[in-house]
């Protein structure tokens, strides 16, 4: 007998959907290498080609710091 | 700043960008997407029981999911809007005492930097349409040069009236004395 969806589920995922930090590891790495890889293009874009190298440090600046707030956020979810 | 170098005398008279209003319309659709998760538990007391049995439980942010996802969610609204702040600041119009350099950032990767000596200019118009860009005062600018079929337009631009003065000042600098207009 074919199994249904859900044990199914169970075998493949186990209880990796049971809460955030039970999947954490790799659902995290994969955001982290996401952010980082668009983060670095936005980088290379201001410094190579903006016309005001003290507005391009602030910009990146608020830029790294509020996107930093935001994982730190994230992660509270990640809290047992 | 690879495409643009000055070349010796030349000097910035002008540079311009979309004008803010434009840029804040830009903005709008991120700002709408972010604000719709907040907007979930109030909604949700709308629902029917049964709608709301389907859930089995009412959205609320001491959830760690909810907590997690709201922000990853906006870690990447986030990363949108600044996309589109990157193309409104590196996107900029340059009127210099010789030519005027058009740099279109129209994505992270693609990128048209196109540049013509003002000697080339023939006439340049403003256009203003609408209340807002009335009342604001934003409006486009075409400059059409001569011996080429294209014109080189700029949108949304603040003040485009005093850009187009600009302009023809700088134009009418480097004309030959026996070629200019009598004021």
């Amino acid at each position: 007998m074919a199994p249904t969806l859900s044990p199914l589920f169970e075998t493949v995922f186990g209880s990796a959907f049971s809460s955030p930090s039970s999947f954490a590891p790799w659902i995290l790495a994969g955001i982290a290498v996401l952010w980082a890889l668009f983060t670095l293009i936005i980088i290379y874009h201001w410094i190579r080609y903006s016309l005001h190298p003290s507005g391009t440090l602030f910009f990146l600046a608020v830029y790294v710091i509020v996107s930093l707030g935001l994982i730190g956020f994230a992660l509270t979810g990640l809290s047992p | 700043m690879s495409e643009f170098r000055k070349e010796p005398g030349e000097h910035v008279v002008a540079e311009v960008r979309k004008h803010w209003f434009i840029f804040l319309l830009e903005l709008l659709p991120f700002a709408i997407l972010a604000a719709i998760p907040l907007l979930v538990p109030f909604f949700f007391s709308f629902l029917p029981p049964e709608a709301q049995a389907f859930f089995e439980k009412e959205p609320s942010f001491a959830d760690p999911w909810v907590r997690f996802s709201l922000g990853i969610w906006w870690l990447f609204l986030w990363l949108g809007a600044f996309n589109t702040f990157t193309a409104y600041f590196l996107d900029a119009w340059l009127l210099t005492n010789r030519r005027i350099v058009d740099i279109d950032q129209l994505g992270f990767f693609s990128r048209q930097v196109s540049s013509f000596l003002l000697d080339r200019v023939q006439d340049v118009t403003t256009d203003i349409h609408g209340l807002l860009a009335t009342v604001i005062d934003f409006g486009n600018i075409q400059v059409e040069t001569a011996g080429m079929s294209q014109h080189f337009v700029i949108k949304g631009i603040p003040n485009p009236r005093h850009l187009r003065d600009l302009i023809l000042a700088e134009v009418e600098k480097r004309r030959p004395e026996s070629t200019r207009q009598i004021p």
